[in-house]
C-alpha cells in the first residue's frame, strides 16, 4: 500500500467504518469479506467430514450423527449461508468486474438482491436442517 | 516501517485478479452438486454405499480434485487480499502468506490422499 499523507483534521481516513454512513452495497462488500473467511475455516471441518463419510461404516454414522447434533447443524447453516450469499454476490462482483450495473443506482439494486438471495439462502437452510 | 515508502508494483496483481474470476467460475460449477450430495446424505436419502457409487469413480475424483485445487486457490488469493489490506509491516506480512500458504498446502495433501485414497 502507498504511504499515507497525513490527513487534515477534518478528512477521515478511508476506509473509515466509524464514519461513512452505512449503505447497503457497503454492507454487501463487508459481508463477502466475512462470508469468505467463514468458507474458508470451514475446509478442515469438511476434511473431518469427508475422512469419515468414506471410511469404515461405523465411521460413516458417527460423522451423520454429528451433522445431525446442534454444533454440527448450526455450523452446516452458517457455512451454507455463507456459500449461497458469497456465491450470490460473487456473481455480482464478476458482473462488476465486466462492467455491467456500475451506475450508483444499480449497484444499490444488484446489492438489495444479493443481499435478498443470502437471507432467503438463510430461511431456506434454517427451514431444512430445523 | 519497511514497504511503505517504496513504491511499485509485486507484479503479480493481474493474474491473481484472473486466477480469482476463474477459480470462482469453475467453483460455482463444482460446488452445488458437491453441497447437494452432502445434503442428501445428512437427510438419509443416499447411504454410504450409494455416495461412494456416485463420488469415487474416476470421474468423480478427478471432479473432486479439480474442485479441491479451485477452492485452496481461490481461498488463498482472498486471504492474502484480506491480509494485504489490514497487515500493513511486510516483517509480519510475508512469513504469515508463507505460514497460511504452507497451511492450505498441507490441507490440499491431505485432501487429495483421501480422494485418491493413500491413506485410510
Amino acid at each position: 500500500m502507498p504511504a499515507v499523507k497525513r490527513p487534515q483534521p477534518t478528512r477521515p481516513l478511508s476506509p473509515h467504518l466509524a464514519v461513512y454512513r452505512w449503505q447497503l452495497p457497503m454492507f454487501a462488500s463487508l459481508a463477502h469479506r466475512v462470508s469468505g473467511i467463514v468458507l474458508a475455516l470451514f475446509v478442515p471441518v469438511y476434511l473431518y467430514l469427508l475422512t469419515g463419510l468414506t471410511a469404515s461404516p461405523e465411521d460413516f454414522a458417527q460423522r451423520l450423527d454429528w451433522m445431525h447434533s446442534a454444533p454440527g447443524r448450526l455450523l452446516l447453516w452458517l457455512t451454507g449461508s455463507a456459500m449461497i450469499f458469497h456465491l450470490a454476490n460473487g456473481l455480482r462482483f464478476i458482473l462488476l468486474d465486466a462492467g455491467r450495473f456500475e451506475s450508483p443506482e444499480a449497484m444499490r439494486m444488484t446489492a438489495r438482491l444479493s443481499v435478498a438471495v443470502g437471507l432467503l439462502g438463510m430461511a431456506f437452510l434454517a427451514g431444512f436442517l430445523w | 516501517m519497511l514497504g511503505t515508502k517504496r513504491y511499485g508494483t509485486a507484479h503479480n496483481g493481474l493474474g491473481d485478479w484472473y486466477v480469482q474470476r476463474l477459480t470462482a467460475l469453475l467453483i460455482a460449477v463444482l460446488l452445488p452438486p458437491a453441497y447437494l450430495l452432502l445434503i442428501a446424505v445428512y437427510n438419509g436419502s443416499l447411504d454410504q454405499m450409494q455416495m461412494l457409487d456416485l463420488a469415487d469413480g474416476y470421474i468423480g475424483r478427478m471432479l473432486h480434485t479439480m474442485l479441491l485445487i479451485a477452492v485452496l486457490t481461490h481461498a488463498y488469493l482472498g486471504v492474502k487480499m484480506i491480509v494485504e489490506d489490514y497487515v500493513h509491516i511486510a516483517a509480519v506480512r510475508i512469513p504469515m502468506m508463507g505460514a497460511i500458504m504452507i497451511g492450505i498446502a498441507g490441507f490440499g495433501i491431505w485432501w487429495l490422499s483421501v480422494i485418491w485414497a493413500w491413506a485410510n
